[in-house]
């Protein structure tokens, strides 16, 4: 029942506006997969040429091993959930959740058996003869979730299907999401803009910018070896700077930054090389008077902006004429103005090429 | 006199506009339809035997002679019947040629679609008489003239612009989703249509047949160029009691037999309109 999902060169151009190009990928079968990228940069296209929405100029998609070019979407056995729920606002829930079953002539036992369950899964029951619009934001997203996953897709569509949740019913359902998609074993693509959202809730991240896939990892990777600027830059934040590569033996590196000379453990750099430096907020660790005689990579500066978050204490150091920010325990005693240093390990900073 | 009076002198005449107008509206347009209609009852109730003249305020002595006259001496019957199945068919032609031109036009991107919405109209700005005279010519060539057919015809032309106007923007203002989410979920062309856009459409559906069946009813100058003297209708006939021969008591009764059916359509359909787009309207789509 779970089919892998394979995408190969496709190209999708809007008249003079190129979608998607060359867009290859392949998602193994119930894997969860996340197209994460800026608004505009192709991810939506992409969901909608996979459902058979649109047409791609160039390029296959495959269910398996069946081409589905020329399948029209409604033979395609997808199943999307849609970022405006897209609930028929006439019908009542339940007519809404056994849409998919009537088309696929499911009999009338199967029918109500399957609908009780996925209600149940959905935690609807009760509202069968609600209409979409007596129903919260929420609610009406459980539906649209319980209309998708009731007809047993090959492949599960997202689009962006949290964005109209406020945020902390956003993060009960992105577990809920997860939860229901990896008891099914669905094989999944998932359209987002939250870059928290897609590291929660994916396998596989693909993050994606002007039409082209820019990488494609798991969360953990993605956050921590990003592979360009743009990726590093659009998931959390990032201290980026250029820097020259001055020494390089065995597995470290010396290079020349905006934030002083940094020792970096890289797996190819030869001296004289350019290349960007990423260094998340929370691998720079401010140094206090204990922990000062083993510290690498030592930079100092002057704190321009202390920020309490929370759970953490953000601040923004002004070093070299650049700004550095530092994510600092909450309960860090550092003031506005004092001048602090701080250290990062050298296999904590991720070298980019471009 | 100090701020704080004028303040609240200011705030105490907006509050009277907002009862005043309101109010004012209603009477002006009370006064503009209500009297016309109740002289028409009055003066369809006139006994010709005493007739109401200045400066009497009501009528001496009313009696159903009009109203029995009409009926028994004059082409009315037929009329009316002619008028209520002209309409009906119109209504129907109009559906069947407006349902697949409004969906192209309003759900599909076709070259020059601005274009068409446009001169879909020119038949609802186009004098009547100017376009009935031209098209009377061209209709008797065909040999139409004076059928039902060439009548249909003609009302279908002026009534259409109102059952298209409403569909396309019924058509367009459909979430492009809903359809994606019926294709998604296997649902093909004909399901798509019937519990998609046919729910979804319904409510402009009831609103341009209402208008359709109104204008057919009501319609005079084509009808009359067109189909007169064999093919009458309630509007034919009572402008026949408004030229030479003008007859106010007649012309009277055939105006409330023109009324009274449109009135009770106009409500029902309302009602029927209200409720349909309470529910698309609140769906948060």
């Amino acid at each position: 029942m779970t089919t892998r999902l394979i995408v190969n060169g496709i190209d999708k151009t809007f008249g003079d506006f190129q979608a998607l190009s060359d867009v290859s990928f392949t998602i193994e079968p119930g894997q969860f997969v996340t197209l994460l990228g800026p608004s505009g940069c192709g991810k939506t296209t992409l969901l909608r040429v996979i459902a058979g929405f649109l047409e791609p100029e160039k390029g296959e998609i495959l269910f398996g091993d069946k081409v589905m070019n020329d399948v029209p979407p409604n033979k395609r056995n997808t199943a999307m959930c849609f970022q405006s729920y897209a609930l028929f606002p006439h019908k009542t829930v339940y007519e809404n959740i056994i849409f998919g079953l009537r088309m696929r002539k499911v009999s009338a036992d199967e029918q109500r058996k399957r609908v009780k369950e996925v209600m149940e899964m959905v935690d609807l029951v009760g509202l069968e003869n609600r209409k979409p619009y007596e129903l919260s934001g929420g609610q009406q997203q459980r539906v649209a979730l319980a209309r998708a996953i009731i007809v047993r897709p090959e492949i599960l569509l997202f689009d962006e299907p949290l964005s109209n949740l406020d945020a902390k019913l956003r993060e009960k359902v992105r577990v809920d999401i997860r939860n229901i998609q990896h008891s099914l074993g669905i094989t999944t693509v998932y359209v987002t803009h939250d870059q928290a959202e897609a590291l929660a809730i994916s396998d596989v991240v693909i993050a994606m910018n002007k039409g082209r896939i820019v990488q494609k990892s798991d969360p953990k990777t993605i956050y921590n070896r990003p592979s360009t600027k743009f990726v590093a830059d659009f998931i959390g934040s990032a201290n980026i700077t250029p820097g020259t590569c001055t020494e390089f033996a065995g597995s470290t590196a010396v290079v020349d930054s905006l934030y002083g000379v940094l020792r970096v453990q890289a797996a190819d750099l030869t001296p004289g090389e350019e290349a960007f430096l990423c260094i998340r907020p929370e691998d720079f660790v401010p140094i206090f008077a204990e922990n000062a005689p083993h510290a690498v990579n030592v930079v100092t500066g002057s704190v321009l902006h202390a920020v309490y978050m929370g759970n953490s204490l953000d601040l923004f150091v002004k070093v070299n004429d650049h700004v550095v920010r530092i994510s600092a325990a909450k309960d860090c005693p550092i003031p506005e103005g004092s001048q602090i240093s701080f250290t990062v390990q050298p296999d904590k900073i991720c070298v980019m090429k471009g | 006199m100090n701020n704080y009076h004028v303040k609240s002198q200011k705030k105490l005449t907006r509050q009277l506009l907002k009862i005043l107008l309101p109010f004012g509206l209603l009477s002006i347009i009370i006064v503009w339809i209500g009297v016309p209609i109740l002289y028409a009852l009055l003066w369809s109730f006139v006994n010709p035997e005493f007739p109401w003249s200045y400066p009497d305020p009501f009528p001496k002595n009313l009696s159903l002679f009009q109203w029995e006259y009409v009926f028994k001496y004059t082409t009315i019957v037929k009329s009316i019947g002619n008028s209520f199945l002209l309409a009906f068919v119109t209504t129907i032609v109009c559906f069947i040629l407006a349902l697949p031109t409004a969906y192209a036009l309003g759900r599909r991107k076709l070259k020059g679609s601005e274009f068409f919405k446009i001169i879909m109209l020119l038949p609802m700005v186009f004098p009547g008489m100017a376009m009935g005279l031209f098209l009377g010519r061209m209709l008797h060539g065909m040999g139409v003239s004076g059928t039902y057919l060439g009548v249909v015809m003609v009302h279908t032309l002026v009534s259409l612009p109102y059952m298209l106007r409403i569909l396309v923007v019924n058509f367009e203002s459909m979430p492009q989703d809903l359809i994606d989410a019926a294709s998604n979920l296997g649902a093909g062309n004909w399901v798509k249509f019937k519990e998609v856009y046919l729910p979804m459409i319904l409510p402009g559906l009831v609103a341009g047949a209402m208008f359709t069946f109104i204008t057919s009813m009501e319609e005079f100058n084509l009808t009359f160029i067109v189909g007169a003297p064999d093919i009458t209708t309630i509007p034919t006939v009572l402008y026949s009691y408004l030229g030479e021969n003008f007859l106010r008591t007649r012309a009277s009764v055939v105006s409330l037999i023109l009324l009274i059916p449109n009135l009770i359509l106009l409500i029902v359909a309302e009602r029927k309109i209200k409720t349909e787009y309470m529910g698309a309207a609140l769906g948060k789509m």
